[in-house]
């Protein structure tokens, strides 16, 4: 995309600064979330390795019919669903991980809640975000996340790809994206409910 | 009428407007009414928000270097990385599996 554009030809002119720009820009997010796909920090390291390897080599035709992220995140899921798969890791994303629903006892029979959300503690959810332990217990969650929740969501909610674009980077279908991130966002609410909720605020 | 367990299975899909306009008007007449679900509506905004702020770990500036060192190797030679630091989370490229 346009944006991209000066980035991408400082980048086929070897411009050093460019490559530093593009390692600032995308290494720590690879990793981040090459890890929802493999077992452990090197076999991640290894498959952002494949995938820079890639990127590099694909560059000169990188088409700009997508963002410069969306490509190169969508470089990252191939080469990790494959290495995920190999580790045995990985569920098909057809096949939903069973989480339990913790969410389901918290109504009764007929549908009404039985014990209904407490406040998250503050007002505003600005003043959450300012809160560096709000921050580190999400961080924990989600790393506690099953492994295709783990990749879903932070596909759409951190790397902030909207539906379409993580059906097609993880070949899934929009149904089966919406249940298994609404899951993940589930499970997020509920630990943060329970790690900070209480009767102040009206968050 | 969809009941609140019903009604929080569903929030997803109304955050990403794929919700059919029968049940968007259904689901919104619902949190008109109901405290507890328009509460839990706004968490999951708020961690929907939340999440995206998360910040990245940050590298360290040896790694940085090396990486963007070895990036430029690749772009130049269409050779193999170069040889990386050793040591757990140090290695901007990963082990090279050559050397094991």
């Amino acid at each position: 995309m346009a944006e991209d554009e000066p980035l991408v030809t400082r980048l086929l002119a070897g411009e050093p600064a460019a490559f530093r720009a593009l390692v600032d820009r995308f290494q720590g997010r690879l990793i981040r979330l090459a890890m929802g796909f493999v077992q452990d920090r090197t076999a991640a390291e290894e498959v952002v390795q494949e995938t820079w390897v890639a990127v590099l080599k694909g560059l000169p035709t990188f088409e700009r019919r997508s963002s410069l992220d969306t490509w190169v995140i969508r470089i990252l899921c191939n080469r990790a669903r494959t290495r995920g798969v190999r580790d045995k890791r990985m569920v098909p994303f057809s096949a939903l991980e069973d989480d339990g629903r913790p969410e389901r006892e918290r109504f009764r029979e007929n549908g009404r809640w039985a014990s209904p959300p407490t406040s998250f503690g503050e007002a505003d959810p600005e003043r959450m975000a300012l809160r560096g332990e709000v921050l580190e217990a999400l961080k924990g969650a989600i790393e506690a996340l099953p492994p295709n929740q783990k990749v879903v969501l932070t596909l759409r909610d951190i790397e902030g790809l909207d539906s379409n674009e993580v059906c097609n980077v993880l070949d899934i279908t929009e149904t089966n994206q919406r249940v298994i991130l609404h899951r993940a966002r589930t499970r997020l609410r509920a630990i943060l409910e329970a790690r900070f909720g209480g009767s102040e605020g009206t968050l | 009428m969809m009941s609140c367990a019903q009604i929080t299975e569903q929030v997803t899909a109304y955050l990403d407007r794929s919700m059919p306009l029968r049940q968007r008007m259904a689901f919104q007449m619902h949190m008109w009414m109901c405290t507890h679900c328009r509460r839990y509506l706004r968490q999951v905004r708020t961690t929907v928000a939340l999440t995206g702020r998360l910040p990245t770990d940050p590298i360290p500036e040896d790694v940085r270097e090396d990486l963007v060192r070895a990036l430029m190797a690749i772009h130049t030679g269409g050779a193999e990385p170069v040889t990386m630091p050793p040591g757990p989370g140090s290695s901007p490229l990963g082990d090279d599996p050559k050397a094991r």
